[in-house]
């Protein structure tokens, strides 16, 4: 298996970063990880993406892919499918827009709603309260709607919506303790906690993310730091 | 002569002036796929759309053998791959290019056309940093034709129009519109000549001319939002 050379540039507390470590690791893929400095950004990060200067940047055969999403199809496509190596997305055309939808709509709604909580304050981070368990709510209907087949988002396979949603694992105990919120339990959310528990057993997964605690740690502090330096949000 | 059984089966719901929904037709077109165009009021959102697209609530929904999709790259991705077979192919073929595509499909959504829209909203200072936000984003575009793959050939694509290429095409009616509402030129021939050029190429393209939405009704469109977003500012 070809992975030699193979670089993921990322932060340790980058969601999106996170997505992208786990789809290597399913596939078996040995890569490095380069922690990058986003308060002093190094030339290859630069130099990689120079359009948005963000994290996370894949770097195989000397050539940089980054946005996420982006990386999850190319990971799939360079190490294609075989009897050795899993799929990140499904078979038919169909389902593979599926999980596609729920990865844009995790990424873009979801995530993007969480990361509020710790970014902003007043009336735009009271709306992030509210949104983010609505968007809870909306994703364990995404999942109810798509089949009762557990505990992956669509069945027995893991695919971009799993490797979209995985951030939520660490960032569960964040998100409730940023927001003041409590995301619905068992009873009202059982296939997101169901996930949630599937998720936080598997070993790809463990290495591919923070422990709760850390991220709870540098979220608090990093919240701190931007209401002293950034008092209108970030 | 009879559309196939499973074309009939193909659905389209929006408007004609939605860039979005515009992206949709143009694939259909370039693959030659019939569908039925469901038109939707624009001003009044119908059961079918609030019940077909609950998440988003937006145009396009697309229909496939009784399935339902929306948002128009995912659409775009879901007719290439489910229309592989069929040319013209609207993806490269090697990943690292696939991924540039998705890259700059991206690209048009998440960074160009939102400065674009945001032109419209503002004015003195906040526009001229808009502006120049806008402006830089085009610039990028340019070097992406520019660049390797793209180099010297018509489109984002390569010979053919790819994903790139109905991404910002899709939006192409309502960006040259744009600039004559706010009279500001985002993209001039003389500073960005390969994107200007590649705009005039796409505008030109018989099989598209029919599907991209009628200048005087976007410009139309455009004048009414500018207008009412300049009447709610203090002092007007």
């Amino acid at each position: 298996m070809d992975s030699v050379g193979v670089k993921l540039l990322l932060i340790r507390s980058s969601p999106f970063a996170m997505s992208c470590a786990l789809a290597l690791r399913q596939k078996g893929v040995k890569f490095e990880e380069v922690p990058e400095n986003l308060s002093a950004r190094s030339d290859l990060l630069l130099r990689s993406n120079p359009v948005y200067k963000q994290v996370p940047v894949l770097i195989h055969n000397g050539k940089a892919v980054s946005q996420s999403l982006v990386i999850l199809e190319y990971i799939e496509e360079a190490w294609p499918p075989s009897n050795n190596t899993p799929s990140l997305l499904p078979g038919s055309a169909y389902d593979r827009s599926l999980s596609r939808f729920w990865a844009d709509f995790i990424n873009k709604k979801f995530i993007e709603t969480g990361l509020k909580l710790m970014k902003r304050f007043g009336e735009e981070h009271a709306t992030a309260r509210k949104e983010i368990v609505e968007q809870f709510i909306t994703l364990e209907e995404g999942m109810r709607a798509i089949g009762s087949v557990r505990p992956y988002f669509l069945g027995q396979k893991t695919s971009l919506a799993d490797l979209a949603l995985v951030p939520l694992v660490p960032w569960f105990t964040s998100f409730e303790a940023l927001g003041d919120l409590k995301f619905p339990g068992p009873e009202q959310c059982g296939r997101m906690h169901e996930w949630l528990n599937a998720m936080r057993e598997d070993p790809d997964v463990v290495a591919s993310v923070p422990t709760a605690d850390w991220l709870l740690n540098y979220t608090l502090n990093f919240r701190e730091y931007i209401k002293k330096h950034y008092p209108g949000g970030l | 002569m009879e559309a196939c059984r499973e074309e009939s089966q193909v659905k389209l719901l929006g408007w004609r002036r939605s860039p979005y929904v515009t992206r949709v037709r143009i694939a259909l077109a370039l693959k030659g796929i019939d569908y039925e165009f469901i038109l939707e009021d624009s001003e009044n959102k119908s059961q079918l759309l609030l019940q077909s697209n609950p998440i988003h609530k937006k145009v396009p929904v697309f229909f496939h053998n009784g399935k339902t999709l929306s948002e128009s790259t995912i659409i775009l991705e879901y007719i290439e791959e489910a229309w592989e077979t069929k040319a013209p192919n609207l993806m490269p073929k090697h990943p690292y290019d696939r991924a540039l595509a998705r890259f700059w499909a991206a690209f048009v959504d998440d960074k160009l056309l939102p400065s674009v829209w945001g032109l419209l909203k503002w004015q003195g200072e906040e526009q001229q940093k808009a502006v120049k936000e806008s402006l830089a984003n085009f610039s990028l575009l340019e070097e992406a034709l520019r660049t390797s793959s793209c180099s010297g050939k018509a489109y984002f694509g390569g010979d053919e129009i790819g994903l790139v290429d109905i991404a910002l095409g899709g939006p192409l009616v309502h960006i040259k519109n744009l600039e004559k509402v706010i009279n500001i030129a985002l993209v001039d021939p003389v500073k960005l000549p390969l994107l200007s050029a590649w705009m005039a190429r796409f505008s030109e393209t018989d099989e598209l001319k029919r599907i991209l939405p009628d200048p005087a009704d976007v410009f139309e469109y455009l004048s009414a939002k500018r207008a009412k977003v300049m009447s709610t500012l203090p002092g007007i």
